[in-house]
């Protein structure tokens, strides 16, 4: 299939350019909100109860999970970026050398290899993804900490109020039901 | 002259292998993060003393399930995805029409090269990436005549650029797309069909028969339920 379409190429491009895992992670929580509860709520192998608390759970990890996810990711994204200043060397046209700006940029790849003939843009292109990427490690490294400082403790505090708001409801249902058998 | 480090070996490693495809990294790292998001989720669960014995029986195997099931999901079916979607442009299934016309041209101009150059960039089996980034190459197109240089320049070249960009959008969509599919679609479904079967096999007693209580219209709440205050 020959794609002629501009707009499609150039949205394809700007996917390639723009979107990374920040993006992904919001995606996926958005995603996950609008389909794993039910997988949860309608599992017919366990009793109505934990199927309930299940969804619940579900609902809250999802919560936390991608907020917390995406908070780290962005934090470290600058960090890394913060200290990745780069000069360029260029002799005869070609990009020779990455350079780091001051001693602080430590995450400046100094020993990286570029392409002959690579462009200032598609070098600020993938000078980008590189940035983005060791952000993300960092911050995948991070979260060793944060899935259990910050992840699973509000995943407990966000599970604890849906579930008092499932009780509620429950009870407003036990309340009707016992109105009910009392008219009977 | 300096020496690389292992941190700048490190560095130059990430700029090697994730500066150019998006979708490599979002599959690998992404793979990572949910490791360690299962193993915290995991441990929260253990050290929660609130939740009690009964429903920790049915959580724990969940978890686990969920973990391991959405970590080998997820690389599986993003690696395949992606690979499958690499492969549709790599042979020219899915590419800018562009593209494929400077492709055309190449092989229309075949005899510019000589025949130790054709077996450098043709390979035996059909591939756009490879073959446009070894006619590309700077240290390949010095040594030809000058004619073919220009027409590498002028021709090629800007349809390498946009292949190279083009292929990596759509690694980054279809990884997108295939971490979708993987980690909220398939990985619910099967992590409680195994969980449940787990908890089956331990033997627990889940459900409470309101009937037993002797009235239709009102029912006391399950004790697994009422003992739920995390």
């Amino acid at each position: 299939m020959l794609v002629t379409n501009n707009k499609i190429i150039n949205a394809v491009n700007w996917a390639g350019k723009k979107l990374n895992s920040v993006e992904q992670r919001i995606v996926l929580g958005a995603t996950a909100l609008a389909t794993q509860p039910f997988f949860d709520y309608y599992n017919k192998n366990v009793d109505e109860d934990t199927r309930k608390v299940s969804a619940a759970r579900t609902i809250a990890k999802i919560i936390a999970g991608t907020a917390v996810g995406i908070a780290v990711r962005l934090l470290f994204i600058k960090g890394f970026r913060k200290f990745s200043n780069y000069d360029l060397k260029i002799v005869s046209g070609n990009i020779e050398q990455i350079l780091p700006k001051s001693k602080k940029d430590i995450f400046v790849p100094i020993f990286a290899k570029v392409k002959k003939g690579m462009t200032i843009d598609e070098f600020k292109n993938d000078y980008e993804n590189y940035i983005k990427t060791g952000g993300v490690i960092g911050a995948s490294i991070a979260m060793i900490a944060t899935n259990f400082l910050l992840d699973a403790p509000l995943t407990n505090i966000l599970t604890n109020k849906i579930t008092s708001h499932m009780k509620l409801s429950d009870n407003n249902k036990q309340k009707e039901k016992e109105a009910c058998n009392a008219e009977v | 002259m300096q020496k690389s480090s292992l941190f700048q070996k490190s560095l130059t490693k990430i700029w090697d292998t994730y500066s150019k495809d998006v979708g490599k990294s979002l599959i690998h790292l992404g793979a990572v993060g949910w490791i360690f998001g299962a193993l915290a989720q995991i441990g929260a669960l253990a050290f929660n003393k609130k939740i009690d014995k009964e429903e920790k029986n049915f959580l724990f195997p969940q978890e686990i399930a969920d973990g391991i099931i959405n970590v080998g999901l997820y690389y599986t079916i993003c690696q395949g995805i992606k690979s499958f979607a690499d492969k549709c442009v790599d042979k020219g299934k899915f590419i800018p029409e562009f593209v494929h016309s400077a492709y055309e041209k190449l092989t229309a101009n075949k005899n510019l090269f000589s025949q130790a150059q054709q077996t450098q960039i043709f390979d035996s089996k059909k591939n756009l990436t490879k073959t446009l980034n070894a006619v590309t190459d700077s240290a390949f197109v010095k040594n030809l005549p000058i004619s073919t240089q220009n027409f590498i320049t002028n021709e090629i070249k800007p349809a390498a650029a946009k292949l190279s960009g083009w292929k990596n959008g759509i690694g980054t969509l279809a990884t997108f797309g295939a971490s979708v599919l993987a980690c909220n679609i398939i990985t619910p479904y099967a992590r409680n069909i195994i969980a449940s079967k787990i908890q089956s096999m331990t033997g627990k007693k889940t459900y409470y028969d309101y009937k037993a209580y002797g009235k239709i219209c009102s029912f006391s709440q399950s004790k697994t339920f009422s003992k739920f205050k995390i």
